[in-house]
């Protein structure tokens, strides 16, 4: 029995190392990956934790108000209805009304006369309005109730514009306007 | 008769048999053994140290998915939304500002380049026609002169291309009536930069006025 017991002992070290500790390896190598991978993960994680940290900074410094009329100024939805509303209120200030306005959703890529649609552009996300109306007013007045609309917070632009002869002083003005919302 | 008391305890031939047994370790039977058992415990120990390793790796990574989890529940989703939300609309809003158009300052220069024997009776504005603003309108002068000379000053203005007049004919009043077309880069009149006039390409031609005079 002696006589065998080194190569017993051998045959045991073999079978340790076979079935335990190469097997053990192979798991411990995997392990390691997924430690290093994890690592990575967390760098990032932390690299992203000071990116928000940033953005958190950037985002309050940005009031209230101003985050309000950055929503007035490319709201969340067409808003047409509002739209016309504002444009109006305009108007009015000058004792002149819009007429004929049209809200009908043709294309006007499919019928060239529609006054009003809505395209989205997908590479930015912004979606366009367009809108016709109708002003009788005279010059003076119009081009007042024009430069108050390219100032109004809803940013609009005015996309054609004819000016045809009225009763004398009035004229008619047929405006063409796109505005945009977000998506 | 042989005593029966024994000086030692330790019986001969055991001793004898014990004495051939370590003289037998020095031989390569016994050294195979040493070394074999030294294999074995080393194999063994390896296992173990393994083993612990595998264990203290294990349990790092678990602190690391503990860490992770508590990093992922510091990022607000809510916020991550509203924020990224505003941040698009605030590139949005730059985008549209940037081309934010005025129109209303092309009657500015209109009022400004437009002689007083001229008058208008038609306009048309309309944006992004192949990338440019198409004005067009008609209207009466008092003289073909006039016209011609209205002609120059749109011309020389600098804010409007390929100006052409035509239909020029006279009316019944006694006036001139004419039509006109031009274009305008739409850059000129930017809310944002402002209409800003640019030097007209076609400085060299003799004024539409000397034209007329040479036909």
């Amino acid at each position: 029995m002696k006589k065998y017991l080194p190569l017993i002992l051998i045959l045991g070290a073999l079978a340790i190392f076979f079935l335990f500790i190469d097997p053990q390896y192979e798991e411990v190598q995997k392990l390691n990956r997924q430690k290093k991978d994890n690592d990575t993960m967390l760098q990032l994680a932390q690299d992203l934790q000071r990116q928000r940290d940033l953005l958190q900074g950037s985002y309050n410094s940005i009031g209230i108000d101003e985050r309000r009329e950055l929503e007035k100024l490319l709201p969340d939805t067409v808003d047409n209805v509002r739209l016309v509303l504002d444009i109006n209120n305009i108007a009015e200030q000058y004792g002149i009304s819009i007429q004929n306005i049209d809200i009908s959703k043709d294309n006007p890529n499919q019928d060239g006369n529609a006054k009003v649609a809505t395209s989205v552009d997908r590479t930015t996300d912004i979606g366009t309005i367009r809108l016709g109306f109708t002003i009788t007013s005279t010059y003076e007045v119009f081009i007042n109730f024009m430069k108050d609309l390219e100032e109004t917070l809803r940013v609009v632009d005015i996309r054609s514009l004819s000016i045809r002869p009225g009763q004398s002083p009035f004229m008619n003005y047929e405006v063409v306007i796109d505005t945009y919302w977000l998506r | 008769m042989e005593p029966k008391f024994t000086t030692s305890f330790i019986p001969k031939k055991q001793v004898a048999v014990a004495a051939k047994g370590v003289a037998g370790f020095g031989s390569g039977f016994s050294f195979l053994t040493l070394l074999s058992g030294v294999i074995i415990v080393a194999v063994a120990l390896f296992a173990v140290g393994l083993f612990l390793y595998r264990l203290t790796i294990e349990q790092r990574i678990e602190e690391q998915y503990v860490t992770l989890e508590r990093v992922k529940q510091s990022f607000d989703p809510n916020f991550l939304s509203q924020a990224t939300r505003l941040n698009k609309r605030i590139v949005s809003a730059g985008k549209i500002l940037d081309n934010h158009l005025a129109p209303s300052a092309i009657f500015d220069l209109l009022e400004e380049f437009t002689l007083q024997t001229i008058s208008f009776k038609t306009f048309e504005f309309s944006d992004n026609v192949d990338g440019k603003i198409v004005v067009k309108g008609a209207g009466e002068g008092d003289s073909f002169a006039s016209v011609v000379l209205q002609s120059d000053e749109f011309g020389k203005s600098g804010f409007m291309r390929d100006v052409l007049f035509s239909d020029l004919q006279p009316n019944t009043v006694g006036n001139v009536n004419f039509a006109f077309e031009s274009t305008l880069d739409p850059r000129l009149i930017l809310y944002s930069a402002g209409l800003v006039p640019v030097s007209s390409g076609s400085t060299d031609e003799p004024p539409a006025v000397e034209q007329l005079d040479t036909l």
